[in-house]
């Protein structure tokens, strides 16, 4: 199953194991049922997909208002540049409960959906997981394996305080992210965040050409402190953000520190690339660059994001 | 005539209990054992004490930042908030919420500090009676500067679109912190004719207790509904004592309503009714504040 079909199937299921859980959100009952994800859960459970005015500021406090009763509501952002008005409740109230009331069983969860591709623009292709990251009572998730979703979603479910999953875009229609194989003996490693994880494959298979073996670790789990190797580091962003000064033996590949453009080359030129990556895995490694000409295609094929939304 | 007795008593322990927390209360964190700032209730307690009355145990209340009142009148366990004010981990926030979160899950009353948050929770809950085919009611109780928030009227359409069991209190004492209502808000049309489109709604005055009552029954047979109730906050808006010196409020209207305080007229209308039977209870409650505030501080030295 590729990823979109993959959380339509966790959505129904969550309905199913659970009776008091819900999902809520502009879009969520409507024909295209958020690209397709929540239409199962529709059909299987049409009193617990609620479709929503557009009121995200007031529904997210509404879901703190049913969690504290129990209830595990989903709420649904089709873009996270709309959810901007719900961290009022996400930060001020959501994440405040079980530092207050640590006995309590509360959980709501949100997704954020991440554009890109189609002229998503300033105001359709924001993450804003490191900011959220940094919210104690807040657990950000950023899944980009397929067959990672139901584990990411577990754990999302399980976090007593507000679960937010950020869903690339990207990789709605793809069945796997094609990282390569992991290497004990690697020279570097790639730690990516969203789906520039499929450039640092294509990255990645380049540079074995080269006899130079890289890693690529997506960072799924905001909170995972477990990734430290001490081998020389580039992180991987596809989204800008204030970073240290890169070292000797780490740095940080992001898109410019502007906003996204909306016309298609330029937004294509925005967005780091695989040779952005290389460069700097090279840099890491002390390195000069270009390495050699072999050029090889994405791992994995990547399908567009098709207008009109 | 039961009725008010009861009110008046529910109202009256809210007085007497911020009464002798305004004694002990101590603004130096070097010295103070009350360990955060407070929002003092202090003529405004019928507001909770009445809609309170009227509502069952398994009912909701979800207040804001100035929530003493509701918590007490809801039934909330004084001891836990006496503790959170002192900073104990026997507070019913763990000591870690303060004032402003005051909230009893027990009594189903729920604190916190952002206006108008409490509009949007209250919403949830009541939802979630909705989904699970519970008639219970949920009352959202906030200030007058929450109507200029947008997710007031969010709210407001949401409950009116689900016809949700959901009561608005709103609170209107006139003032945001030091800022008088005409700075906020058009005064050419009062909350509760503004919000009409969406629900039913009335007024009443606090110090009318007898309409007051009245029109809140009619409101919890007619809901969602919005009632606005003109009261006064008697002290600052965060602390022990009075701030006529600031003058943002006329002097006129600040010794008006301490002269027309509801619950001395209250008490009035019931001594001409019932005679004098106020007294009792007057003693009993006094006696039972003293117990927990003394319980607190005894513990602190002992520990």
């Amino acid at each position: 199953m590729n990823y979109r079909e993959t959380v339509a199937q966790i959505l129904r299921d969550r309905l199913a194991q659970e009776k008091r859980a819900v999902i809520m959100g502009p879009g969520v009952a409507d024909p295209k049922g958020i690209f397709g994800t929540t239409l199962a859960a529709r059909v299987a459970f049409p009193n617990r997909v609620l479709e929503t005015p557009v009121s995200e500021n007031m529904l997210t406090g509404a879901c703190v208002g049913m969690a504290l009763e129990g209830w595990k509501p989903v709420f649904v952002h089709a873009r996270a540049d709309f959810s901007l008005v719900s961290w009022e409740h996400i930060i001020n109230t959501g994440a405040k409960i079980p530092f207050l009331h640590p006995d309590l069983d509360f959980n709501m969860t949100v997704r954020m959906l991440v554009g890109r591709g189609w002229g998503q623009g300033p105001v359709h292709s924001q993450a804003f997981h490191h900011l959220l990251s940094g919210i104690p009572g807040v657990k950000v998730f950023y899944p980009v394996r397929p067959e990672g979703l139901v584990d990411i979603y577990t754990r999302a479910f399980a976090h007593k305080g507000v679960s937010v999953v950020f869903e690339p875009r990207r990789m709605y229609e793809l069945t796997t992210c094609g990282l390569p194989r992991f290497q004990p003996t690697a020279h570097a490693e790639i730690l990516t965040f969203g789906d520039c994880v499929l450039d640092a494959a294509a990255a990645a298979r380049d540079l074995r050409y080269d006899d130079i073996l890289v890693n690529v670790i997506p960072v799924e789990d905001m909170d995972d402190s477990a990734l430290c190797s001490g081998l020389p580091t580039v992180f991987v962003d596809s989204f800008p953000r204030l970073r240290p000064r890169a070292t000797v033996n780490w740095s940080w590949v992001t898109p410019p520190f502007i906003a996204c453009p909306s016309a298609a080359d330029l937004e294509w030129e925005w967005y780091p690339d695989k040779e952005d990556i290389k460069k700097a895995v090279m840099a890491a490694l002390g390195k000069p660059y270009p390495v050699s000409n072999i050029i090889t295609g994405n791992v994995i094929e990547d399908i567009p994001i098709r207008g009109p939304f | 005539m039961t009725d008010w007795l009861t009110i008046y008593s529910s109202a009256l322990r809210i007085r007497l209990y911020e009464e002798e927390l305004r004694r002990r209360y101590d603004p130096d964190p070097a010295t103070a054992k009350i360990k955060c700032p407070t929002h003092f209730s202090i003529g405004q307690e019928l507001c909770a004490a009445v809609v309170c009355h009227y509502l069952k145990a398994e009912d909701r209340v979800f207040a804001s930042h100035r929530n003493h009142h509701w918590y007490l009148a809801k039934g909330g366990d004084m001891k836990a908030m006496t503790a959170e004010l002192y900073g104990r981990a026997d507070g019913c926030c763990g000591g870690r919420g303060g004032s402003m979160h005051l909230s009893d899950k027990e009594a189903h009353i729920w604190s916190g500090p952002v206006l108008g948050d409490c509009v949007s929770l209250a919403v949830g809950s009541a939802l979630a009676a909705k989904l699970a085919g519970e008639d219970r009611v949920t009352v959202a109780a906030f200030g007058d500067a929450a109507l200029e928030t947008g997710q007031f009227w969010e709210a407001l359409n949401f409950a009116s679109l689900h016809q949700l069991r959901l009561l608005f209190v709103c609170e209107n004492n006139g003032y945001a912190t030091q800022t008088h209502i005409s700075q906020r808000q058009p005064t050419h049309r009062a909350p509760w004719r503004r919000v009409r489109p969406f629900v039913k709604s009335a007024s009443a005055r606090d110090r009318d207790f007898v309409s007051f009552s009245k029109t809140t029954r009619n409101a919890l047979g007619a809901l969602p509904f919005f009632l606005e109730v003109e009261t006064y906050r008697f002290l600052e808006h965060v602390g022990p004592d009075r701030d006529d010196e600031l003058g943002y409020r006329p002097q006129v209207e600040v010794d008006a309503a301490w002269l027309c305080d509801p619950l001395s007229i209250l008490e009035h209308r019931i001594r001409i009714e019932l005679g004098n039977v106020t007294g009792p209870a007057e003693e009993r409650i006094g006696a039972e504040v003293k117990g927990v505030f003394d319980i607190m501080e005894t513990a602190l030295v002992a520990s």
